[in-house]
Parts: C-alpha cells; sequence; structure tokens
C-alpha cells in the first residue's frame, strides 16, 4: 500500500513540475512585470513591454549578410543565432491581443489536461493494485491518458506556433524571428504506447472473461 | 455451440438439486447454472470428474455432441 501511495504522488509531482517548467515560469515572469509597471506608474517613468524570450538572426550582431562569424584564422561560426529577452516598446509596434488570449487559452487547456493526466494515471495505479485491471472502467482510463497525452502535444505545438506568430509580428525588420518551434514527439509516442497498453488490458479482459467460464 | 450439457438430465434422474450437487462436487451454484446453461467456454478434467462421481454416471451420459 505505502509503494503504491508513494507511486501515485511521485506521478502528482512529476506532472506537477511539468506545468511549472512549462507555464507557471512564463505566467509569474509576466505578472511580475506588470506588477512592477504598477508600481512605476506614480512617477511618469518609460514603460516598456513585457520581456519574450525569443531567438534572432545573428545578422545584426555579426554583421555579415549570412550570419557569419569569424573567429581567428581558424574558425568560423555559421548561422549565429541570438537567444534572450526582448524588451518591445509597445507604443510603436501593436500586440496581437487575440494571440494572447489564445495562448493564455493554451495555458489553461495544457495546465488542466496535464492534470487530468495525472489522476486517470493515478486511477489506473489504484486498479491495478485493487487488482481490478482487466475491466472496461480501466480500459477506458487508459484510452483516456492516450487521448490526452495526444492532445497536450498538439497544445504545445500550437502554443509555441502561436508564440512564434506574436514575436513574428510584435520583432521586426532589421531583426528576423527564427522559428523554433518542434513537435513534441515523446509525450505524442507515450500516448502511442498508452493506447498499445489499452489493446493489451483488453485481450486480458477478454482472456479473464474466458478464464471465469471455465468451469 | 456443438458440445451439449446435459447436467439438468442426469441431475433429473438422480433426482438432485442443485444445491446438493454444488456440495457434493464444491462448485458453487452459479458456476454450476454456466455449466447447465451451456455459457461454459471449458470444464476442467477435475471437475468432469467430480460430476460424474457426484451423479454416479459416465461423461459421455453429461457431455452430447450434436
Amino acid at each position: 500500500m505505502k509503494k503504491i501511495r508513494s507511486l501515485q504522488i511521485l506521478v502528482y509531482l512529476v506532472f506537477g513540475s511539468f506545468v511549472l517548467r512549462a507555464v507557471a515560469i512564463g505566467a509569474l515572469q509576466g505578472l511580475k512585470e506588470g506588477y512592477g509597471d504598477a508600481l512605476s506608474m506614480n512617477d511618469d517613468s518609460f514603460r516598456q513591454g513585457t520581456a519574450i524570450n525569443t531567438v534572432i538572426n545573428g545578422n545584426y550582431l555579426t554583421n555579415t549578410p549570412n550570419g557569419e562569424l569569424k573567429i581567428g584564422d581558424k574558425y568560423i561560426l555559421e548561422n549565429v543565432r541570438i537567444m534572450g529577452d526582448m524588451r518591445v516598446n509597445h507604443n510603436k509596434v501593436d500586440t496581437p491581443y487575440i494571440a494572447v488570449a489564445l495562448k493564455w487559452i493554451l495555458i489553461l487547456g495544457i495546465t488542466i489536461m496535464a492534470g487530468m493526466v495525472a489522476y486517470n494515471i493515478n486511477r489506473v495505479i489504484k486498479k491495478i493494485s485493487d487488482g481490478s485491471m482487466f475491466d472496461r472502467d480501466c480500459i477506458k482510463l487508459i484510452n483516456n491518458v492516450g487521448a490526452l497525452l495526444t492532445f497536450l502535444s498538439l497544445a504545445d505545438y500550437a502554443y509555441q506556433q502561436l508564440s512564434y506568430l506574436e514575436q513574428s509580428q510584435l520583432i521586426q525588420a532589421p531583426l528576423r524571428v527564427i522559428n523554433t518551434t518542434a513537435f513534441d514527439y515523446s509525450s505524442f509516442i507515450c500516448a502511442i504506447v498508452a493506447f498499445i497498453i489499452a489493446e493489451a488490458f483488453k485481450q486480458g479482459a477478454r482472456l479473464k472473461e474466458e478464464q471465469s467460464l471455465v468451469i | 455451440m456443438p458440445i451439449i450439457i446435459n447436467l439438468d438430465v442426469m441431475m433429473a434422474r438422480r433426482k438432485m438439486s442443485l444445491n446438493e450437487l454444488s456440495d457434493k462436487v464444491g462448485i458453487t451454484i452459479s458456476n454450476l447454472s454456466i455449466l447447465k446453461t451451456g455459457k461454459a467456454k471449458a470444464i476442467r478434467i477435475e471437475t468432469l470428474e467430480a460430476i460424474c462421481k457426484a451423479l454416479d454416471c459416465q461423461p459421455g451420459d453429461i457431455l452430447e455432441y450434436q
């Protein structure tokens, strides 16, 4: 029983860490900077926009058309990219509000989905420990985990694309934002594994039913 | 299913109820009922042996192939 409980706590810790890493840090930074802006409004200091973590092409830094950086006689660094927190003056550039709204919806969706995945996994663990894993409810829970992981990877990709679109709107020439979006195949592969496990449990349920009819 | 279980026929001949047979054989009434209604997927040799002993009959008296 202790082992099962420890496993369930571990599941919540892992998914909690995932949510913190993916969502909370950026949201907290936004809230802090927003709070900081509110504090500075009283003394009419110049207000700049929220810092956006971005990757831009290195042409601006290397002053070469191909973004190359020659280091001594031996080395040439190509495809130079600069990664940093960009501050954009909101007075001169329009903020795509629809993108910000969609991003917040995706953040909320990703947080809820991650929580539901953790909850469903813990219910499966409970069923396995009770010895009732070869029933329809357990198979349905595992399928739900697979579906949620699929939606989670899609939502994460959509969030990345929206972030890139937002940056492209805010950061313009002479700077060029590099598209660093990447589909999270690890979550998708985990979803496929979950579906395969659900099929295996389905066969187990069928064998269990047959076994119960062996007198 | 081509195999027919004539358990109820043998029970009637021996004038034995399901409860009595269940006590003699050591199988639950629900399992005997599954056997009687032909829903069973398989029967263990030891179970068949116990039923034949309780009903004093041959396996062929209980199992029939059509």
